[in-house]
């Protein structure tokens, strides 16, 4: 907290130092209570024009990059907080602090609403509407350029060989359907979402164990990284599952790669790639 | 009624609850300087730091106020009519019913229309469980308000569980638990004028009943007898269930539910007003307040990472409260 | 025309009658017993004299007004109604729970009227010096004196008392029942339930005796505590000590009345 009012005031000296530098329409002051928007700020925007991010931004669990949130103030998701940061732009959320981003708009904030990720396609997007925002615009094509580069060379790549189904097992028992960023994810990765395949799976309220276990995939992706313990994430480790999928069979993909639609999302592909081989293998 | 002590009582629970008005616009979340805001606000400036003492510091300590006190003065007004000490203005089951109303406007997404749709859905949910209240209990007496009022509590917790069982968004679900444990954060003058009327109407009607909750410390054939009409429509129990129904549940549908104040504060002060009901009513009122006002306080001066929730926060408090009074309870009966 | 009447009262309770057919009229200045066994319909009488008491056929009239049109307050105002004691007592103090005898007259602040009937209150029933001591710290005959106070403050014309005596040691009985002579002796009407033959014979200057739900006889104490009637009514046989009965033995039920 301390650290976060001492940044403030060197903050607010900011602007009138490092004035007359090259990009003169970027926002000095950037506000976010977005997770994804977080994530592309530390790509585009200057450290110091950070004023506040989202509390979940230094944690690794569903963060990239979060090591880079070390440092930078992070803002409870109140009116009070967003208003006293006296931010050019408020990043915001459909879902999340809806009060706040209210709160923001009719005080005469700009507002910017970073709409949920559903695509691969959608990532180029998502970092140009952050860069607008904030003004830099070139700073996002030289991160969009690798990234089309290499989704393009995974989508050369694609197995040749498509029999192999995975199911992605969340918290809850919920599976993760077409239409989403993960099932995108699967596919690329040389794998047949089984989910969509079987009726079992489609129910809309989380799949039983035993439906896992009657019903094998060739791959069981389970996303067991976030924090604390919860009975929904119990789940996850029974025995029982962990004897139906013996470890070629089973895959830990960290939610912070899919969670938002991000450049780093593609590593979830590659350790999907490297599943199927290892499976392919046997 | 008047009373010096319990009117000196008064005089000083209000004098502390204006003190700490004045601590909740100067103390928030954010270091701007309160005083610059005052004045921005005086001269007619728009600054941030009369936005946030104006425009969200004020409405946020104007509903502690309001919110907290509703819930003091109806808890004192109920269990001095069910000559129940442990009564609180959750039996009644009206802030279920706000509580459904507005998980009911998370569960139909209609919260992306405004924020304000959130109480709004709330009050609905709550003056549909007024109606209910009401009709139920007709010409009944305690016992049938008491049966109506643990039916429709039930059945409305159940229908709150049912729709969070439904809810398929993660965020939603998540939102609205949050939602339940009550809240003043980011609550503007629009909340406000949601809770106010409703506040203010049930107030007077519960304050009119004042008397007829003196007279009932003699048995309800005594007070029937000194001239006070009990029963049916335009009797003492209507209107205080009404005043409190439409009190407690206008201030739910803005905060989300918020226990105890209601049951620890009449508590608390009836030793010092002469155990006379009528004489606990403006001194729960104020207590209330302070109570509100002093939690709000300490949510917005904990700094934990995630924020503690203000109905988490009074039921910490008074839970221990309430044991403690349990134990020397006991000691005087051994 | 007399101050309170009660002509042709019937009651039914749950589908059972609980008083057949009374007839009732009350002069000021006197204090009349209301005598009976149990179950004889006393209480419920009482209730249907202030109003209390639904009735399924008859009137009640009060200074020659029906009650039943009458407006609450000024009902309220000119009778007063004490039950029988029961229930855990209150915790306020005793001077304030005696000040709420003045609800009737929504009188706000100490106002000198208030003052003077709650200072009479508790100087007619010897309360002044406890004024300020808890209700619930005070002996039975001491809050049995005290909920009669609360009754007097109301400073009504008609006082209706349920059983007053009935948990009290022979002292404060005495006791109650002067208060109530004193009472009745102002030009006020009182109307007393009692079980206690002998307290009935020497305070009361009028006795009702009912039984099953109606009057078996009304008049004064020797006329109508006879061996005959007591019998008939109570169904013991007193034994006489001067001028008052005391019940002696059980004799078997008759019908006779039936």
């Amino acid at each position: 907290m301390v650290k976060a009012i001492v940044l403030g005031a060197v903050l607010l000296l900011g602007p009138g130092l490092s004035g007359g530098g090259s990009a003169l329409a970027a926002s000095h002051r950037i506000a976010s209570l977005n997770l994804c928007a977080d994530q592309i700020i530390f790509m585009l925007a200057d450290r110091s024009d950070i004023v506040g991010l989202s509390p979940l931004a230094a944690d690794c669990a569903n963060t990239v990059l979060c090591e880079l949130a070390r440092g930078l103030p992070s803002m409870r998701p109140t009116g009070e907080a967003v208003l006293a940061r006296q931010p050019d732009v408020v990043f915001s959320s459909p879902f999340t602090a809806v009060a706040a981003t209210a709160i923001a708009r009719q005080a005469g904030l700009k507002t910017v609403d970073l709409p949920i990720a559903e695509s691969l396609a959608d990532v180029p997007e998502q970092i140009r509407i952050v860069a607008r925002a904030i003004g830099r615009e070139d700073r996002a094509e030289a991160i969009i350029a690798p990234f089309r580069a290499r989704l393009a060379q995974l989508q050369r790549t694609m197995p040749a060989d498509r029999r192999l189904t995975a199911l992605v097992y969340e918290a809850h028992g919920f599976v993760v359907h077409k239409g989403s960023l993960a099932d995108e994810v699967l596919t690329l990765g040389g794998f047949r979402n089984m989910a969509d395949e079987q009726s079992v799976f489609r129910g809309a309220n989380g799949v039983p164990l035993e439906a896992l276990i009657a019903n094998r995939a060739d791959l069981l992706v389970i996303d067991r990284s976030a924090k604390g313990y919860s009975l929904a994430q119990a789940m996850l480790e029974n025995p029982v599952l962990r004897q139906a999928y013996p470890a070629p069979h089973q895959l830990d993909v960290p939610a912070r790669l899919w969670l938002c639609a991000l450049p780093q999302t593609l590593d979830a592909v590659t350790r999907l790639r490297a599943a199927h081989a290892r499976l392919e293998a046997q | 009624m008047t009373h010096p002590s319990s009117r000196g009582l008064s005089v000083m629970l209000a004098a502390v609850m204006v003190v700490l008005l004045g601590f909740a616009l100067w103390h928030g979340e954010s270091e701007i300087s309160a005083w610059h805001g005052l004045c921005d606000i005086m001269a007619g400036r728009s600054s941030v730091a009369a936005t946030i003492v104006g425009q969200l510091r004020l409405p946020r300590a104007l509903l502690a106020v309001v919110i907290g006190g509703v819930l003091g003065c109806s808890g004192a007004a109920l269990q001095g009519y069910l000559r129940n000490p442990l009564a609180d203005p959750g039996v009644l089951g009206v802030s279920s019913g706000a509580a459904l109303g507005a998980v009911c406007v998370f569960y139909t997404g209609l919260l992306r229309l405004s924020v304000v749709m959130l109480p709004l859905g709330g009050l609905i949910g709550a003056l549909i469980a007024v109606m209910l209240l009401v009709g139920l209990v007709g010409r009944g007496g305690a016992v049938v308000l008491l049966l109506a009022g643990a039916a429709l509590s039930s059945l409305f917790a159940a229908l709150t569980a049912l729709t969070l069982n439904l809810v398929q968004n993660p965020y939603a679900s998540f939102e609205i638990a949050h939602w339940l444990m009550g809240s003043l954060t980011d609550r503007t003058f629009q909340h406000v004028l949601i809770c106010l009327p409703g506040s203010v109407v049930g107030l007077v009607l519960v304050a009119s009943t004042g008397r007829a909750l003196d007279a009932l410390v003699l048995g309800e054939d005594v007070a029937r007898s000194m001239g006070f009409i009990l029963h049916g429509w335009r009797g003492v129990q209507t209107r205080l269930v009404l005043g409190v129904a439409l009190a407690v549940g206008s201030c739910t549908a803005v905060s989300g539910a918020i226990g105890f104040v209601g049951l620890v504060i009449p508590h608390l002060l009836r030793p010092l007003t002469g155990y006379q009901p009528s004489r606990l009513l403006v001194p729960s009122f104020l207590g209330g307040a302070i109570m509100l006002l002093v939690a709000d306080d300490a949510v917005r001066a904990f700094n934990w990472g995630v924020e503690l929730q203000i109905g988490v926060l009074t039921a910490l408090a008074g839970a221990p409260l309430f044991l403690y009074r349990v134990v020397t309870l006991r000691r005087s009966t051994l | 025309m007399s101050l309170l009447t009660l002509e042709g009262i019937r009651v039914s309770l749950e589908g059972r009658s609980v008083i057949e057919r009374a007839d009732l009229a009350i002069e000021p200045g006197a204090v009349v017993g209301l005598l009976g066994p149990n179950g004889a319909g006393k209480s419920s009488l009482l209730r249907v004299a202030c109003g209390l008491q639904r009735v399924d056929a008859g009137a009640v009239r009060l200074e020659g007004q029906d009650l039943s049109t009458a407006q609450s307050r000024w009902k309220a105002r000119r009778m007063a109604f004490m039950p029988q004691e029961g229930g855990a007592p209150p915790r306020m103090g005793l001077g304030d729970l005696v000040a709420l005898g003045r609800l009737p007259w929504g009188e706000t602040g100490q106002t000198a009227r208030q003052h003077a009937a709650v200072r009479f209150a508790l100087s007619a029933t010897g309360l002044v010096d406890l004024a300020d001591r808890p209700a619930s710290s005070l002996s039975g005959g001491e809050r049995a004196r005290m909920f009669l106070a609360r009754t007097l403050a109301v400073d009504a014309r008609v006082i209706l008392v349920d059983e007053p005596v009935a948990a009290l040691d022979p002292a404060h009985a005495l006791s109650v029942m002067r208060i109530l002579r004193d009472v009745a002796a102002q030009g006020r009407a009182v109307v007393v339930v009692l079980h206690d033959l002998t307290l009935a014979a020497r305070f009361c200057d009028r006795l009702v005796l009912m039984t099953r739900g109606r009057i078996l006889a009304d008049g004064r104490p020797d006329e109508v505590l006879t061996d005959e009637r007591i019998a008939r009514a109570y169904h013991v046989r007193a034994r006489w000590l001067g001028e008052t009965p005391v019940p002696w033995e059980i004799i078997a039920h008759s019908d006779e009345d039936a």
